[in-house]
């Protein structure tokens, strides 16, 4: 496995850090049995991580030992904190009902305080890893500069497959706004860059396609749709200056990544998600993409008597993402089945904030709406705009991190619905 | 709107802060400046005066004061 002593690494640089630090595996390895300590058994841990040694060593130590790891940020708001220690028993020291095989459990929603976790098997990261290794043609010589947060999947995804090879990771966690960044770039020659649609939006910004990079060899994107335009800018750029980009398709439900385009296709299939990546499969089941494949995830949890459950997907999941595929067998998502919307790289279920909001206001009438990084509208009937903007945004700030200007509310007559009920959010524009 | 109104409208409006806070404001010290707050408060600052910033220049904003050097090199006089 990827977290494992694989002396064939030991002497290699698994990473550098901020403070121009520099670790060999062998070292990251030790640091990270320090910090986790003796082990009297298996348990269930919350690690709160950041892009830093201390949080690289003591994941993959608690890996090692066998402890089944939550992992949050480590700016997660301490009620959130609380809430997800409360519901796993993370007090109970006991591993005897945890499933043998579980290694990890993510949050599918960034920081929206959702306490639900996608319960993920060593074989599923491994998997995962392997693939990724592949696509990418991974080798040692890699310096992957971390863009991501480590708790995100996709963050997660690029530190276990450069580790798996016995490559370099420069780890920060300055922003792409900082100029500090940039010197860590230069200065230790960073070979490729992951980012999200809004990353992209940044480099983009910053002018990256003019900047003078020389050792940047690779970027990937996923998290969401990328703007046709930027796909195509980025992916000219690549093709003409030798570079190599990919456009990757994922979620957390499968560990990480189901499909990508490979890179000398990526002008001739604007907007794809490509095809599954080695080792799985996508078909098209009533307009829904099902990916089959060793890295889907075992199941939720919502409690911890869930962390006993075997592998409920066996290996096929419902991806909720609508779409068809092509002629070449390269995939296109069309749409979501149920209403989820990315914002500024946050995944958001628009049904679940409608559902706290109308448990917030008992009396009132609300439907919320929204696009991917577009404003979240608040419709609420029979009410004076005014009355309640501050108050919604407010409860959008403390509940979920959302921006006070990334929501507006909206006054309506009546929210409109069929004659069963359900609200008919096409009319509400 | 005179130069520095316009410069301040854009830290009020975005970041939700008064105008008493800005002389102390710097980039990711308050949770609506993240990178997200940043890539808003420049489009704003470039739309108020009819600028394109440079990559360098973005970087250097990185506080409410040291904007204000920044934008002087694109001939933003806070005087006027």
């Amino acid at each position: 496995m990827f977290f494992d002593r694989n002396e064939q690494f030991k002497n290699n640089t698994a990473c550098i850090c901020d403070d121009g630090s520099v670790y060999t595996y062998e070292q990251l390895w030790n640091l990270g049995d320090e910090l986790i300590g003796k082990s009297d058994g298996r348990k269930l841990v919350l690690l709160q991580v950041s892009n830093d040694v201390e949080s690289l060593a003591a994941y993959l130590a608690h890996l090692r030992a066998g402890n089944p790891v939550i992992l949050m940020s480590r700016d997660a708001d301490s009620s959130i904190v609380e809430g997800m220690k409360d519901t796993y028993h993370l007090s109970d020291d006991s591993a005897e009902n945890i499933y043998p095989d579980l290694a990890l459990l993510l949050s599918t929603s960034g920081s929206t305080g959702a306490q639900k976790l996608v319960r993920l098997s060593y074989e599923n990261i491994q998997a995962n890893c392997s693939s990724i290794v592949e696509y990418l043609g991974l080798t040692c010589d890699e310096r992957p500069i971390t863009t991501l947060p480590m708790e995100y999947t996709y963050g997660l995804s690029v530190l276990h497959s450069h580790l798996a090879v016995g490559a370099t990771i420069i780890l920060t966690n300055r922003t792409l706004f900082d100029s500090e960044f940039w010197n860590l770039v230069e200065k230790h020659e960073a070979t490729s860059m992951a980012g999200v649609p809004y990353t992209y939006a940044m480099f983009d910004r910053l002018k990256l396609t003019t900047m003078n990079l020389p050792h940047l060899k690779t970027m990937t994107q996923a998290g969401g749709h990328l703007k046709p335009e930027l796909q195509e800018k980025f992916a000219k750029w690549a093709a003409g200056t030798g570079r190599k980009f990919f456009v990757m398709y994922g979620q957390t439900e499968a560990t990480a990544r189901m499909s990508y385009i490979p890179p000398d296709r990526c002008l001739d299939k604007p907007g794809s998600i490509g095809i599954p990546v080695p080792g799985g499969r996508m078909e098209i089941v009533e307009d829904e993409i099902i990916y089959y494949g060793p890295n889907v995830s075992l199941g939720y949890a919502t409690c911890r008597e869930d962390l006993a459950k075997a592998d409920e997907n066996k290996g096929r999941l419902e991806t909720g993402d609508m779409g068809y595929m092509d002629e070449e067998g390269y995939f296109y998502i069309t749409g979501r089945k149920k209403r989820f919307i990315k914002l500024q790289g946050k995944r958001i279920s628009l049904d679940q904030i409608q559902d706290v909001l109308s448990q917030e206001y008992p009396d009132r009438d609300i439907a919320v709406t929204g696009e991917d990084d577009k404003k979240i509208a608040v419709w609420i009937a029979g009410i004076e705009q005014a009355d309640f903007e501050s108050e919604v945004q407010k409860l959008f700030e403390g509940k979920w991190a959302i921006r006070s200007r990334m929501v507006s509310v909206k006054s309506i007559d009546k929210i409109p619905r069929n004659s069963s009920g359900k609200i008919i959010y096409k009319e509400l524009v | 709107m005179t130069n520095l109104e316009k410069y301040n409208y854009a830290f009020t409006s975005n970041f939700k802060v008064s105008e008493e806070d800005l002389p102390g404001l710097k980039y990711q010290e308050i949770f609506e400046w993240d990178s997200v707050g940043h890539m808003d408060l420049i489009a704003d600052i470039e739309a108020a005066y009819g600028i394109q910033m440079d990559t360098k220049d973005v970087l250097d904003l990185s506080s409410y004061v040291k904007g204000k050097d920044v934008l002087a090199k694109y001939g933003v006089n806070f005087d006027e």
